[in-house]
């Protein structure tokens, strides 16, 4: 069941990221990046990284792709306001350069990934305690200073608002 | 193991009938109790040879109508988005179910087989992250219908969705400290048990002031009375104006799933889920013969007390009417009286339980109760419904940000403090 | 803020605004009348229409009738009295003459009781006691108009 399941999810988040890039339509684009988010989802399931699984439906499918959705709706581009896909020469070297790149670097995770051994997980691997463990104790500073930036970034959105100071 | 094999597909099923099952008598609840507060009778009319069943069967009529009626898609709109609007509105609020236990985990043969579809140890954000899934079908109905008022409505809808999953978030942040853990049924076995001796350890009871900021929340996320916007057609328009027929029974059905679906989540997290008030599950195993004798020895008696009603109604029957509906209680009286003879005689022959019989009997006693909670909680929600009157769009944006989150995190405040003095954290 | 609000009143105080007492005592009230009425269905004022009917009170304008005299003949004298009385235009008579003694008598006389407005001015007019509306007739539908232009037999026959 679990390479099945790999594949097929597999399948969904590559075909669905193909057709972001493709597509013409911002909110098909949207929707199919949403989709691809989901299936990438799908497949920390299948890693047993339930907390993962949760975070990625609840933070990027379920609240950041609401927000460009949003957006896109309230600009409400018709026909006339797209350009037509095409690539122009530098934009072709840039991107075609950087998926070289990340190519790249997918070989050498994969050569580097060849020597460990995928046995089982210990128990509640992936979990919110373990994670919670990670997080409030390895990683004490990096988390504090990341909260920290939230809230400058949420403050600053406030006074942005703010139509009186 | 084969159980471990195809249980999660016979739970899955489950999951899914569960609350398309509740869905016609919801209807049909929301109709008769709104009646009775109203001081009428309610539907009575509909009938298939007679049989009325006080109204039931107008939920088959709605059926054949909306099925029935034209379903009109707007010129210039894109079809596929139009639709995936309603879909996702039915589709999403099915999934939570999947994930609230129905009873406690069965151990057959050293094998644990939990009585839900997902188990997945992280229950309470899984349950936050799908209910954030449901704007997207009001947001996808509003702006695919290609009219902005209903741009607007969904919009609107989708804003107030959003406001209050924090509210919804924060409120359970007090629970899962008490907790201490993310997993439902974990969350629910911890609700057996009781408080001084006299009050079974429900988290309503650990837990008022998240326990109400969460019900608040769960009436705005599923666009319920006091914050209907989209219901005030004349005077604030919905999202789901453009529907009709089936496209809107799908709207219909998807709101009515995700308030049983509510009330699931409520009855699993506040109400101790399906933990039988005083009686853990263990001393349930133990005695398991005493508990099918009481089952079925209540369903005898509540037999009997139906016969006695439907004879009442039998004479009230004959006097109104020559058709053939005066025949509808003999008919009824007849298959009551079969189920009071088959539980009478189930209490009479009832074979001595092994051990599997023992924890499918605690099952089936636990999952009614679970059932008997969330259908008192759906009459909540209804009972609230014709109770009260809509908010204005300002006040609920104001009661959502500026009351109930600051709440929330006072509960949260408060839950530390309490934690650290009464030494149950650490 | 983008809605400007006005304020009507004095301001709620802290336990009015906390909504909580208010909506408890509301939701009070709807429950005792659920109670109540699940409890002593009976007790509801709702009839079950067409199986049970209301008693209808002694001066309840129902549908016309004209009356007769002794040997059977109608009483209208076609005075048009009632036709220039009404004000929904609803009642036409056509007179001719009466065989015996010369007077007048209706040759038609119609109703159309789509138009009529149940007012009664008609009965208050005739001279004769000739139009009634005690019938208590008030199941008028039909699924065709011409069957519901009532004509002298009809109306006399009641």
């Amino acid at each position: 069941m679990g390479p099945l399941l790999f594949w097929i999810l597999s399948a969904v988040a590559v075909g669905s990221a193909l057709a972001t890039i493709v597509q013409r339509s911002p909110l098909s684009s949207a929707l199919t990046l949403t989709l691809c988010l989901v299936a990438v989802a799908g497949l920390f399931a299948t890693l047993s990284a339930d907390f993962l699984f949760v975070i990625q439906l609840l933070v990027y499918a379920g609240a950041v792709m609401v927000l460009v959705i949003y957006v896109i709706m309230l600009l409400n581009l018709g026909d006339r306001e797209l350009k037509p896909l095409g690539l122009s020469r530098p934009r072709t070297f840039v991107s075609g350069l950087v998926g070289i790149l990340l190519l790249a670097l997918l070989a050498r995770a994969q050569a580097g990934a060849a020597g460990i051994s995928m046995g089982d997980v210990p128990d509640g691997f992936g979990g919110v305690r373990s994670i919670a463990g990670t997080l409030f104790t390895s990683y004490l500073y990096p988390f504090e200073i990341v909260s920290v930036l939230l809230m400058a970034a949420l403050v600053g959105v406030v006074v942005l608002a703010m139509k009186r100071f | 193991m084969p159980a471990e094999l195809f249980m999660p597909f016979v739970m899955v099923l489950v999951a899914a009938l569960l609350p398309l099952q509740l869905l016609p008598a919801m209807i049909w609840a929301e109709r008769k109790v709104s009646a009775f507060i109203q001081d009428r009778t309610g539907p009575n009319r509909a009938d298939i040879l007679g049989i009325r069943l006080g109204g039931v069967i107008h939920s088959i009529a709605d059926v054949v109508k909306l099925i029935a009626k034209e379903d009109m898609t707007p010129s210039k709109v894109n079809s596929f988005y139009y639709s995936l609007g309603p879909f996702l509105a039915l589709f999403i609020s099915l999934i939570p179910f999947s994930i609230i236990p129905l009873a406690d985990t069965l151990k057959i043969g050293g094998a644990a087989i939990p009585l839900r579809a997902v188990t997945l140890d992280v229950g309470i954000l899984f349950i936050l992250a799908i209910t954030s899934f449901h704007v997207y079908a009001v947001v996808f109905a509003g702006w695919a219908s290609n009219n902005s008022f209903s741009l607007l409505g969904g919009l609107r809808s989708a804003a107030q969705m959003v406001s209050y999953e924090l509210g919804l978030g924060l409120s359970l942040v007090g629970m899962i400290m008490v907790a201490q853990t993310l997993d439902l049924n974990e969350i629910v076995r911890q609700q057996g048990g009781t408080i001084f001796g006299i009050l079974p350890a429900w988290n309503v009871f650990l837990q008022p002031l998240g326990f109400l900021i969460f019900v608040v929340s769960i009436f705005a996320e599923t666009n319920r009375n006091p914050f209907d916007l989209p219901e005030g057609e004349s005077e604030i328009i919905g999202f789901h104006v453009e529907y009709s027929s089936m496209r809107f029974a799908f709207f219909f059905m998807g709101e009515y799933i995700a308030i049983i679906g509510g009330s699931a989540v409520v009855a699993t997290l506040f109400l101790g889920g399906w933990q039988v008030p005083f009686f853990d599950t263990e001393m349930l195993r133990e005695n398991a013969m005493l508990a099918a004798r009481i089952a079925f020895g209540s369903t005898a008696a509540l037999c009997v007390l139906l016969s006695i009603i439907l004879m009442a109604y039998d004479k009230k029957l004959q006097a109104l009417y020559t058709d053939k509906r005066r025949f509808e209680a003999r008919v009824l009286l007849g298959i009551v009286v079969t189920l009071g003879a088959g539980a009478v005689g189930g209490l009479l022959f009832l074979p001595t339980l092994s051990s599997l019989g023992e924890q499918i009997v605690t099952a089936i006693v636990q999952n009614t109760f679970l059932v008997g909670k969330i259908l008192l909680f759906c009459f909540f929600f209804i009972w609230v419904r014709w109770t009260l009157p809509r908010f204005r769009y300002d006040q609920l944006m104001n009661l959502g940000w500026k009351t109930l989150i600051p709440l929330a995190l006072l509960n949260i405040f408060l839950t530390g403090v309490a934690l650290v003095l009464f030494d149950r954290g650490a | 803020m983008m809605i400007g609000v006005k304020k009507i009143g004095k301001p709620m105080d802290i336990k009015e605004r906390s909504y909580l007492f208010e909506i408890a005592r509301g939701m009070m009230t709807s429950i005792r009348h659920f109670i109540r009425n699940v409890l002593n269905q009976g007790a509801m004022p709702t009839l079950q229409y067409p199986e049970e009917k209301r008693v209808l009170p002694e001066r309840f304008r129902g549908r016309h009738r004209l009356m007769q005299r002794e040997d059977g003949t109608p009483r209208c004298v076609a005075c048009f009295c009632c036709q220039t009385a009404c004000p929904a235009d609803c009642i036409s008579i056509e007179a001719t003459e009466r065989d015996d003694e010369g007077e007048k008598v209706a040759a038609r006389f119609d109703i159309n009781i789509l138009r009529c407005v149940f007012c009664g001015l008609c009965v208050e007019a005739c001279p004769c006691d000739a139009i009634r509306m005690d019938t208590g007739m008030y199941e008028l539908a039909d699924t065709n108009r011409e069957n519901l232009i009532y004509d002298l037999n009809t109306l006399l026959r009641h």
